[in-house]
């Protein structure tokens, strides 16, 4: 469906980039993008009425403003320019413009994106200062979206914005540094290619706290059906950076794979891949031991023949992995969402101004929850989002298998399906010995019901369901007191669902509808920050969040659109109701590029 | 299926078997009984020494044994001056290596050669644990600090102060008053921490009042460790690195809050502007009686939230550079009313550690 492929800022993203080869005999072209949202926020519900809690006299939120009114205009301009036929630089600037700021204040300018890249002697390309860099979700991936990326049309607009504006599209992190590949000839191998790429992560403040840098490695190569390589990614301070510590960290994955197609008449691709990590701590106070654990992953993915009856489209994938407990891939395991953060939008709350837990629009729309760089250690998560696997693939202490169901027929009613079972448990309980157990099921289709009406307005529907449980058995025959201690019963489940109703040529009518619910006890480990677990604590939710939203978006052209959008949420806490609140939000967006 | 396929296959089989089936790792982290299960106290508080002498180094050590982590307090009280140390952790088997005393104080004055009774107390339960009497034979020696900002000291430092609503200021010899409150609690009682003069805001406050008072001076105008600089010389771009630290005077009201502001030139032209400048606060409930060291490193002062005071910054990150003014004001909870203060003495900032005093 057209409209519903048309995500403005993926094109204006892609466009950017794309244009690059559109215009390849040009030296200088301009490229941009640009976003001007203006809002009315309206705040209601308990937290703002005084109430009885346990007993006591609670007075309402007499801080929080009821209402709010504002908006940001902001503009990216892109300068390509190509000094020669192996060399290309871009620069991106964005300005800024606070809406609700004072007249003539509020004004920022940056530089938001700068590399040049090229070929030397035409086997070796290079790209250095900013970069997108991807390999494996066991070595280096930004895969840890808590909401995953199975959104309705209306939601689409807002979630790609957040990763353009972010750069966390299709698992790749945002670096800043040097990136270098070439392919290489071999008498043995079809295909034979290196790479290595050196980033930085942290500044030294030149006394205590060093440089910490990001370098990899890989080596892949291909061989008839097979294919298969190597990498290396390694997080490391450089401790003479800093003058007056000699104390440094380093975590290093080791990863290798293999794979094999099909055969002209087979149906299944197979592969594997399996590494382990190190990880150093010199001169820390308190450090542990160098640390050594690994991880094993094997698939085999059964692809149906395109003109097989009802399996036609049809594709089935059975997974079993291990990642022992003392796995770190700081490159897999670090989390985009930063739970501290407060939201650019309403971020406090109640008469003490506390941070306002986010929520499922926050992460919708805000950029500023996410964060860019990586972490030595495992960050905190949020399990009313993300529970079982919360650092993906790589989510350490886990073992299980999975199965998979992708269906993808563009032209039918059910255009596109995903289905997908996990089961995992833990390989060593955390500070008891019964395991956790964890199922997860995460389904998704799209339905285009305008197949059922001769197809001439687009009306697709998506429907997307992540639920999750967690379960462990408590302690017994321990005596009083201890009876059940540690059980825990964790259930979450995430829909998102909505429509996109192109009923005009220009016009189309949006809704949504989604749900969030979270209810049961966990026990969070509390980490030190040497990753070592030294306490746990007792998490307990009874938890529900609503968002209803509805929307017209009209195309001026295909680079310029303007959505007008109502959004409500209602966040309902069972267990703390005299904080829930219903938070609404008009929105006018105007999108373009050019 | 060619044989290399199904060996494949079967090696990729036998390896999942293999994964799944592998010894389960030890219990990860502690045990969960050893935070959840019942309290009870193993064995009593006692320290590892009756007599003292922090003038040669040495630290009094402590001993104590529970049945599980839990949140305690070691309450080290002078029995002569009053001076108090609390010293706060989770830890089940309490020793030297986690519990130990360096002479330093929480609650002013300091401690002097006296003998000092301990305690530990429990958030979550009732008990309280008595330990050994000890003797300071000899007091620590005056702590240093990087940068003195104000000790109140002098009558003619440049200190700006300010109301909203409108109030009279009043500047006694002695000590600073601001917003004088007429009523008891009286000021006279308090004696000052250190040197003889202190700074007191407070105010009989309506629930509409929020904001009581404050006032601010600039960097240039600081007692000590700054001379002819416009901005902090802090040393460092960390703000990990940086404390400031203050002594606070609490009147024991449970409403009243200080606010702390490093406002920020960030264009450099000798001027902080709060429409489009930076201004990183930190704000402290001062819900205790008497005067206590209060340390903040300045990672935890965030950016400003109040529209058109600070909450524009130009740059968009923290520069510890460019500080240009400190800010304290006397906030109030929300809807409260009645007596609200507290009063400011000795505000400085050190390098890598909080002052300790």
């Amino acid at each position: 469906m057209k409209g519903a492929k048309w995500l403005v800022v993926w094109g204006a993203l892609g466009w950017i980039t794309g244009s690059v080869a559109q215009a390849q005999s040009e030296k200088i072209v301009f490229t941009g993008a640009g976003r001007s949202w203006l809002h009315h926020d309206r705040v209601a519900g308990a937290l703002l009425d005084s109430s009885e809690v346990d007993g006591g006299w609670m007075p309402g939120d007499t801080v929080t403003p009821r209402r709010v009114m504002a908006g940001v205009a902001l503009f990216d301009l892109g300068v390509i320019a190509r000094p020669d036929r192996a060399t290309e630089i871009v620069a991106v600037t964005r300005v800024t413009s606070t809406l609700d700021g004072f007249w003539g204040q509020g004004v920022g300018f940056q530089v938001r994106e700068l590399y040049a890249r090229g070929v030397i002697g035409g086997r070796i390309r290079y790209r250095v200062g900013d970069l997108d860099l991807r390999l494996t979700p066991y070595t280096l991936w930004n895969g840890n979206g808590d909401l995953g990326n199975r959104l309705p049309d209306l939601w689409r607009v807002w979630s790609d914005w957040v990763d353009y504006d972010r750069f966390q599209r299709d698992g790749f992190w945002r670096q800043q540094g040097l990136d270098v590949d070439a392919v290489l000839s071999s008498r043995f191998l079809d295909e034979l290619a290196v790479r290595g790429a050196l980033t930085k992560q942290r500044t030294t403040d030149y006394f205590f706290q060093p440089d910490r840098l990001l370098g990899l490695a890989e080596l892949k190569g291909q061989r008839g059906l097979w294919n298969g390589g190597y990498r290396m990614v390694s997080l490391f301070d450089v401790a003479p950076t800093a003058q007056f510590s000699t104390a440094a960290a380093s975590s290093t994955v080791h990863s290798f794979d293999v794979q094999r197609k099909p055969s002209g008449a087979g149906r299944w691709t197979l592969g594997a891949e399996a590494g382990f990590s190190q990880t150093r701590f010199v001169d820390m106070a308190g450090a542990p031991d160098p640390g050594r654990d690994g991880f094993v992953e094997a698939w085999g993915r059964w692809t149906a023949r395109d003109t097989t009856g009802v399996w036609r489209g049809v594709s089935w994938t059975i997974e079993a992995r291990r990642v022992g407990t003392g796995f770190r891939s700081p490159g897999a395991q670090s989390r985009r969402t930063d739970w501290a953060a407060n939201s650019s939008e309403w971020g406090f709350y109640t008469n003490q101004e506390r941070v306002r837990p986010l929520t499922t629009v926050d992460l919708l729309q805000d950029p500023g929850v996410y964060r860019p760089t990586l972490s030595m250690g495992l960050q905190a998560y949020n399990p009313v989002f993300r529970n079982a696997m919360p650092y993906g693939a790589a989510t350490p202490n886990r073992q299980g298998i999975a199965v998979a169901m992708r269906r993808d027929r563009p032209t039918e009613l059910f255009s596109f399906s995903e289905l997908r079972l996990d089961w995992a448990t833990e390989l060593a309980g955390q500070g008891i010995a019964n395991l956790r157990n964890m199922a997860v099921l995460d389904g998704y289709t799209r339905l285009k019901l305008d197949r059922l009406f001769g197809g001439k307005r687009p009306f697709a529907w998506d429907l997307h369901l992540h639920a999750e449980r967690t379960e462990r058995a408590g302690l017994t025959g321990l005596g009083e007191g201890m009876e059940g201690l540690g059980a825990i019963d964790w259930k979450q489940a995430w829909f998102a669902g909505g429509f996109n109703w192109q009923f005009q040529r220009d016009l189309g009518l949006q809704f949504s509808l989604l749900t969030l619910r979270a209810q049961g006890t966990e026990y969070l480990a509390q980490r030190d920050v040497f990753d070592r677990i030294i306490d746990y604590r007792r998490h307990t939710a009874d938890l529900q969040e609503r968002v209803l939203a509805a929307g017209l978006n009209y195309r001026f052209t295909d680079s310029i659109r303007l959505d007008l959008q109502y959004r409500a949420l209602f966040r309902n806490d069972a267990l703390l109701a005299a904080y829930d609140y219903q938070w609404s939000q008009w929105s006018l967006l105007y999108t373009l590029f050019f | 299926m060619r044989p290399a396929q199904r060996n494949l296959k079967a090696l990729i089989f036998m390896g999942m078997l293999g994964a799944m089936s592998c010894t389960p790792d030890p219990i990860e982290g502690p045990e969960i009984q050893d935070i959840y299960g019942p309290f009870a106290v193993v064995e009593g508080l006692r320290s590892d020494r009756a007599t003292v002498d922090f003038t040669a180094g040495e630290q009094v050590g402590f001993y104590a044994q529970l049945s599980i982590r839990t949140d305690w307090t070691l309450e080290i009280i002078g029995l002569e001056s009053g001076a108090r140390k609390e010293i706060q952790g989770r830890d089940r088997e309490i020793t030297p290596d986690v519990l130990s005393w360096d002479g330093t104080i929480t609650f002013a004055p300091l401690f002097s050669e006296e003998p000092c009774m301990t305690r530990l107390v429990f958030a979550e339960y009732p008990d309280t644990l008595w330990g050994d009497t000890i003797q300071v034979t000899g007091i620590r020696p005056e702590a240093n600090v990087d940068l003195v900002l104000t000790d109140f000291e002098s009558l003619t430092q440049g200190i700006g102060n300010f109301t909203e609503p409108a109030s009279f200021n009043q500047r006694v010899t002695g000590t600073y008053y601001q917003n004088l409150f007429t009523t008891p609690p009286s000021f006279a009682t308090v004696e000052p921490p250190q040197g003889e003069r202190f700074w007191v805001m407070s105010a009989d406050h309506s629930p509409a009042n929020i904001f009581i008072c404050g006032a601010s001076m600039l960097a240039s105008a600081a007692t000590s460790g700054n001379p002819g600089q416009d901005y902090l010389a802090l040393g460092t771009l960390n703000p990990d690195n940086v404390y400031f630290n203050a002594l606070v005077y609490g009147f024991g009201d449970g409403i009243s809050r200080l606010q702390v502001g490093l406002q920020e030139d960030d264009n450099l032209d000798g001027v902080y502007d709060r429409f489009t400048e930076g201004a990183y606060n930190a704000e402290v409930p001062v819900d205790w009686t008497g005067w206590r060291v209060v340390s903040l490193p300045l990672s935890q002062f965030a950016r400003s939230t109040i529209g058109g005071y600070g909450n524009n910054d130009a740059t968009g990150v923290q520069d510890l550079d460019r500080i240009i003014q400190v800010e304290f004001l006397l906030l109030a909870q929300p809807q409260t009313d009645g007596f609200c203060g507290h009063a400011l003495d000795f505000m400085n900032f050190t390098l890598y550690a909080p002052w300790q005093p």
